[in-house]
């Protein structure tokens, strides 16, 4: 160990002289906004013509399309499964945050646990709930009761919390942690109490991995295609799983084209429409 | 600028940090699969095969036991010539068309399904195979098996019919009291949330024409037969808890008892039979049921159209037919079936099976999804 150190400091020192001075701040913010432009925004943007279909017999049918009835509601479900996902998943992320941040010394141990889930596949988590909660699964066989709970809407709030809890846990965590010990001392030295402390100093200044957490698993939680197909029924259809249905069942790629431009377009609507409302970068601190 | 504001502005930056951390963690590492289509049958991988140096052939099907079955009958040719033979396995039709339109060039051979047959007309992938080079074909295919609208082109062969079944249902004779034979058993309100469909809007159709004495070709244009069928499609809904888009999942509904009563396609219940779960039946409804097909046609644009056609009257030879049935467990339309061919769950022969005209059908596959994805949501 103490022999590969200085090799170790000596490449990254190396490479530091290289670049110093040939890559800037320009460089890097174009390599990220290239990156991000190449895979989404390009992407996202040849959709349109494809979705539009200009020069054929119907132009923006699958537009009229798309706002039939059932679409409207896979819509309209997609964010009320994103917003109720979202507050099941804050709510249980801050409570074992605080626990990792204040309650235990076995903080390495406990973030191992959160952390290993992000290791196993999507598909692997989900299966394991509908398996565990199947007529013929452990939970059946050993406590004798059927639960009714799969392809319930209860049944994907639970499979997508599940799912995205470590992506909230690490940002609360984060700002938990970095709270000064000093400032809840002198509350309470103050006289104020352990719950006036905690929503008097310690929730206000842990809101921007409360915010960070909350935009994270919002968006992944409202896209989300594997969690309504495994764990759902016709009746928890989202809008991933049209778009899944338009394309892989009927190969209309028009249509799916229209579908996924038009939840882009809402999703960024919602983002810029929650960003006026709460002003984001009052609650992230003046970024 | 306060110190303070310095802090607050860096533990906000390393939280937004962390937590793009994570969910880039999430993205790479989280998208483990996905659902399969087409009616590609349990799991598997098809491998390349073949000598060398005589040149190559690639070749495109559904994943599952099909795959594994077709290149076994195509390792002796490869041997034989030493020609490569290599496979590569798509989730399903639309898969395999994409692959085909975006990698031109990259394959020679394809497996496509009935509904498979008629995008890839549309899609101009696919080109006439030259029937007087595949010898075996006509010799060892029965006649009514060989002129199937989806196959065919005019005058031209478009595809060649591989195997074919039936979509009917399985049930749990454990749950179920008493035999089910009819699709009318299905609507019994004492299995109301145990029963699962089909989640492909002309497969559920089809099936649902058939309940209601309709053939599925005589519904589009006909506003009463239409709603007649829409009708039939609403009464089976009335005890369904979900639909399945992969034939694994039916599979899988039945095996963890999610449903006692599951439409299915029966090579994949015998398979499941043979596991040891002999208490899932496997019904052809009294009414009848949809027969679909798999089939093998030339990629347009192969620089190996010989080799192909070779390839393709190789596997036509009867002890390869009879080869692919066994393995998987479905009907090949050979003349003078061996008996133990006739005992497969949903063996038919092709005149006494009804196939869908996709050119009339297809058509109203976008409107009719609309309605049938209302009654389902209703």
């Amino acid at each position: 160990m103490s022999t590969s150190r200085p090799t170790v400091d000596g490449v990254t020192g190396s490479i530091g002289e290289f670049v110093e001075g040939r890559i800037t701040n320009s460089h890097l913010a174009l390599f990220g906004l290239g990156f991000v432009g190449v895979f989404f925004v390009l992407p996202i943007l040849l959709l349109v013509p494809e979705s539009l279909a200009f020069g054929t017999g119907e132009p923006l049918q699958a537009y009229r399309r798309a706002t039939r009835g059932i679409y409207v509601d896979a819509f309209v479900r997609s964010f009320l499964y994103g917003i109720v996902t979202t507050a099941v998943t804050l709510a249980l992320a801050y409570l074992l945050s605080y626990f990792m941040a204040f309650g235990t010394k076995r903080v390495r141990l406990t973030m191992t646990l959160v952390i290993v889930p992000l290791w196993i596949a999507y598909i692997v988590r989900y299966f394991g709930i509908l398996l565990f909660l199947s007529p013929a699964g452990p939970f059946a066989d050993l406590t004798g009761i059927e639960p009714s709970l799969l392809f319930t809407t209860p049944a994907v709030i639970i499979g997508l919390s599940n799912v995205y809890l470590p992506f909230a846990v690490l940002p609360i965590y984060n700002s938990l942690n970095a709270i000064d010990g000093e400032l809840i001392s002198a509350s309470r030295v103050l006289g104020a109490s352990q719950w006036r402390t905690l929503a008097a100093v310690v929730f206000p200044l842990s809101l921007p991995g409360l915010v960070a957490a909350g935009l994270i698993v919002f968006i992944l939680a409202a896209g989300s295609f594997l969690g309504p197909a495994v764990l759902g029924g016709p009746n928890q259809t989202m809008i991933a799983n049209e778009i899944a249905g338009a394309f892989l069942n009927n190969f209309n790629i028009r249509f799916a084209s229209a579908l996924a431009v038009i939840y882009s377009i809402l999703l960024v609507g919602a983002l810029l429409v929650f960003n006026t409302v709460f002003d984001l970068r009052e609650v992230l601190g003046n970024i | 600028m306060s110190k303070g504001s310095n802090y607050r502005r860096r533990d906000v930056l390393t939280t937004v940090g962390a937590g793009t951390l994570a969910g880039l963690a999430g993205c790479l590492g989280g998208n483990g699969g996905g659902n399969g289509n087409g009616n590609g049958n349990g799991n598997g991988n098809g491998n390349g095969n073949g000598g060398g140096g005589g040149g190559e052939l690639r070749f495109l099907g559904f994943g599952g036991n099909t795959q594994e079955a077709q290149m076994s009958v195509f390792e002796p040719w490869a041997e034989e010539t030493g020609t490569e033979v290599s496979g590569t396995e798509a989730g399903g039709t639309t898969e395999m068309i994409s692959l085909i339109k975006q990698n031109p060039g990259s394959f020679d051979i394809v497996a496509l399904n009935d509904t498979g047959m008629a995008r890839a007309q549309q899609e101009d992938v696919i080109e006439p195979i030259d029937l007087s080079m595949v010898p075996n074909y006509e010799k060892n295919i029965k006649e009514s098996a060989r002129s199937l609208s989806f196959n065919v082109d005019g005058d031209d062969t478009m595809g060649l019919i591989r195997e074919n079944g039936a979509t009917g249902y399985a049930y749990n004779t454990e749950k179920v009291d008493g035999e089910l034979t009819a699709w009318e058993d299905i609507k019994d309100p004492a299995y109301e949330g145990k029963v699962s469909l089909i989640d492909r809007t002309i497969d559920r159709l089809s099936n649902c024409a058939a309940a209601a004495d309709l053939n599925i070709n005589e519904v589009p244009g006909d506003e009463a037969k239409t709603d007649q069928m829409f009708a039939e499609a609403k009464e089976q809904d009335q005890n369904v808890f979900n639909y399945w888009g992969d034939g694994a999942t039916s599979i899988r509904y039945l095996r963890q008892e999610n449903a006692w009563i599951c439409e299915a396609w029966g090579g994949r219940v015998l398979a499941l039979q043979e596991e040891g779960y002999d208490h899932i039946e496997y019904v052809i409804p009294e009414e009848g049921a949809m027969g679909w097909t798999d089939n093998l046609a030339i990629v347009k644009g192969t620089e190996s159209r010989e080799l192909a056609h070779e390839l393709l009257n190789h596997t036509y030879q009867r002890e390869h037919l009879l080869t692919l049935s066994d393995m998987m467990n479905y009907t090949v339309q050979v003349k003078n079936p061996p008996e133990k061919m006739t005992q497969l769950p949903d063996y038919a022969p092709a005149e006494d099976l009804a196939f869908r005209d996709w050119d009339v059908v297809l058509p109203k596959e976008d409107a009719w999804t609309d309605r049938l994805n209302g009654i389902k949501q209703g």
